[in-house]
């Protein structure tokens, strides 16, 4: 049985920690997600996800709308990653952008140097095309292609409808497509017309 | 059949799968017709496939809900939630807080006002020694009393001590005494005297022998003897009492005497001196040696103590007022008097708070400064008068054969402490 957010709420406020744990499950990809766009880096987004997640524990009690878990939550993400950055700011300043080893996987490796470097490099040129987009579309795209979010639950954690996360994401597809042109091509000529609808 | 554009809108919620059955048929149908559209996908889907492929390696892979529950924090303010009815309400009214501070502000306002009066009640300062007094007794030599008024103990009038309403002082034998009054007046006895201090402007000089140095304050200043009234205007005198006559001597500036009961009155010259009888007009002035009149003063000097403290405790918390008992010379507009004057004419500022409250009793002298007539106005007659003006008939019928009159108006404060502005006073002749 699926409970809504609002009853886990308030089973957390009377000690149930379980039923955090539930909330926990349900959205620590969209936090993970939120608090990459912000640091562009795997460790340090799944650190301050539960930091997160312990920030919004420790004030669960001053949510005044338990309906709103999930907005409320994505607010207390961009807070902690905010002062994650600020803590950060003088060590990130100075930091030499390294590939981290964790984008180097066996197989990479096996074809050489160079092939796990064009795979950094077209993150890189990714991430410079979401940078690129209009602000408020950028974190729907996060969510959604980072973690492969539903619009639905997208919906939920950003705090609008349905409707406008699909209108969202649609224009962002449509610029992201330009932008992203030269770099589609390496695959283009690989299974032309076998186009059929990704499944879940 | 959807056009190329509506069709677009589509794709990408094609693509994740994220489209209702009905626009699934739609897509499919218009798709199996426009190859332009399948292109369009194409690319859509090459895009999705690249960001997809990009953050592949960035994806988090395992649940961090372990994680998080084995570390978990202390919850701020643990509540209870009874009902989540309530907890919606609360949100959706956030002012609730303040109805219940707001139900404390009477309670709030009531013990401040409690605070507030306890600490007044403590801090309030004591009346000042003296705040009733009107002088201080500045110097004493021999034995002098002060007698209250409705009692008859007497005290011995100390150096220092405060001067009230309604006190005697007495002097014996070989003593003198000296009061200093608000003015700043005063007021020296010699042996064997009786004063009566009324107020700091009216005195009783009962017998003996008296010097008083009056002060300029604007204000009139009366000294009444058993044998009649003294009016000053500022100036410098000695009385001398006996129970048949009163001996007044004028050193400086400008004093009128008055006998009892007939209202026989006179003005005296500095350097003159009048005999007052009861019964009797005043006697005709002679010059006199003024110097040997206060001799006996001479050696009266005033502690230093007692006048400082009548400086602190009440000189200062006088103010001069502008109001004095006036003094008016009338010159008829025909230049002389040829015409018998039948009465005199009163003006005054229209809208005045004079009338009906003050009365004056007026003098009138020739050119010689003999007196002529005096008469008393009440304040019905001001109150009844029609355009801010009165006539006052002359006594015995009109006058003739003087060239000058002095008028002089003196408010009579017995009837009302405020005074009328005059703005003129004629002569009217028959």
């Amino acid at each position: 049985m699926q409970f809504e957010d609002a009853q886990l709420v308030a089973r957390c406020l009377q000690g149930d920690t379980d039923a955090y744990g539930a909330l926990v499950t349900r959205y620590e990809r969209a936090v993970y997600a939120t608090a990459f766009y912000y640091v562009g880096r795997h460790g340090a987004a799944e650190d301050i996800a539960q930091e997160s997640f312990f920030a919004a524990y420790r004030n669960l009690p001053t949510l005044k709308d338990p309906n709103c878990f999930g907005r409320w939550l994505k607010q207390v993400t961009c807070r902690t990653a905010a002062n994650w950055l600020r803590r950060h700011e003088k060590r990130l300043k100075h930091e030499t952008p390294l590939p981290s080893r964790r984008t180097v996987s066996i197989e990479d490796a096996r074809q050489g140097p160079d092939h796990g470097l064009e795979r950094q490099e077209r993150f890189e040129r990714v991430q410079k095309a979401i940078d690129s987009l209009p602000e408020q579309y950028r974190l729907p795209v996060v969510l959604r292609y980072l973690q492969e979010l539903s619009y639905d639950e997208i919906a939920v954690f950003i705090g609008a409808s349905r409707d406008e996360v699909r209108g969202t994401l649609q224009r962002a597809a449509r610029q992201l497509r330009e932008v992203l042109a030269d770099l589609s091509v390496v695959n283009a000529e690989e299974g032309d017309a076998n186009w059929h609808p990704a499944s879940k | 059949m959807a056009s190329c554009v509506q069709v677009e809108r589509l794709l990408q919620a094609y693509i994740d799968d994220e489209l209702s059955q009905s626009e699934r048929v739609i897509l499919a149908q218009h798709l199996s017709e426009c190859r332009a559209c399948v292109e369009t996908l194409r690319k859509h889907q090459r895009m999705s496939a690249t960001l997809f492929e990009a953050f592949a390696d960035h994806r988090l892979d395992r649940g961090i809900s372990d994680a998080v529950l084995d570390n978990l924090p202390e919850m701020a303010h643990p509540v209870v939630i009874e009902d989540m009815h309530g907890l919606n309400w609360r949100a959706k009214h956030p002012l609730y807080r303040w109805r219940t501070a707001a139900r404390l502000v009477p309670l709030a306002v009531g013990m401040f006002l409690v605070l507030a009066t306890t600490f007044l009640a403590y801090k309030w300062p004591d009346p000042l020694p003296g705040a009733n007094a009107i002088g201080v007794v500045t110097y004493r030599a021999g034995s002098a009393t002060c007698i209250e008024d409705e009692s008859t103990d007497r005290t011995p009038a100390e150096v220092r001590a405060f001067v009230q309403r309604g006190q005697y002082y007495e002097t014996g034998e070989d003593s003198t005494l000296m009061l200093t009054l608000a003015g700043p007046t005063q007021v020296m006895l010699n042996a064997n005297s009786r004063i009566g201090i009324y107020s700091d402007r009216r005195v009783s000089i009962e017998k003996g022998q008296i010097w008083m140095d009056i002060g300029r304050d604007g204000r009139l200043f009366k000294a009444s003897t058993p044998v009649g009234e003294i009016v000053v205007f500022g100036t410098a005198f000695s009385v001398e009492v006996d129970p048949q006559v009163a001996t007044v001597t004028l050193a400086r500036g400008d004093i009128q005497v008055q006998t009892a009961p007939d209202d026989a009155f006179r003005q005296l010259k500095p350097g003159q001196q009048v005999d007052m009888r009861l019964g009797e007009e005043p006697s005709i002035p002679r010059e006199v040696d003024v110097e040997q009149v206060k001799g006996w003063t001479s050696h009266i000097v005033a502690d230093r103590a007692a006048v400082t403290r009548f400086q602190r405790v009440i000189q200062d918390r006088r103010k001069t007022s502008e109001v004095s008992g006036q003094m008016v010379y009338v010159v008829p507009e025909w230049g002389t008097l040829s015409v018998p004057v039948k009465a005199i004419r009163l003006c005054w500022r229209p809208g005045s708070f004079g009338p009906g409250r003050c009365a004056y009793d007026v003098y009138v002298y020739d050119e010689l400064n003999d007196p002529l007539f005096k008469t008393h106005v009440n304040p019905i007659t001001f109150a009844e008068a029609e355009d801010n003006m009165c006539e006052i008939a002359v006594p015995n019928g009109p006058i003739s054969g003087v060239k000058l009159l002095h008028i002089r108006l003196v408010p009579d404060y017995r009837v009302g402490d405020i005074e009328m502005e005059f703005t003129d006073v004629i002569a009217v002749g028959l």
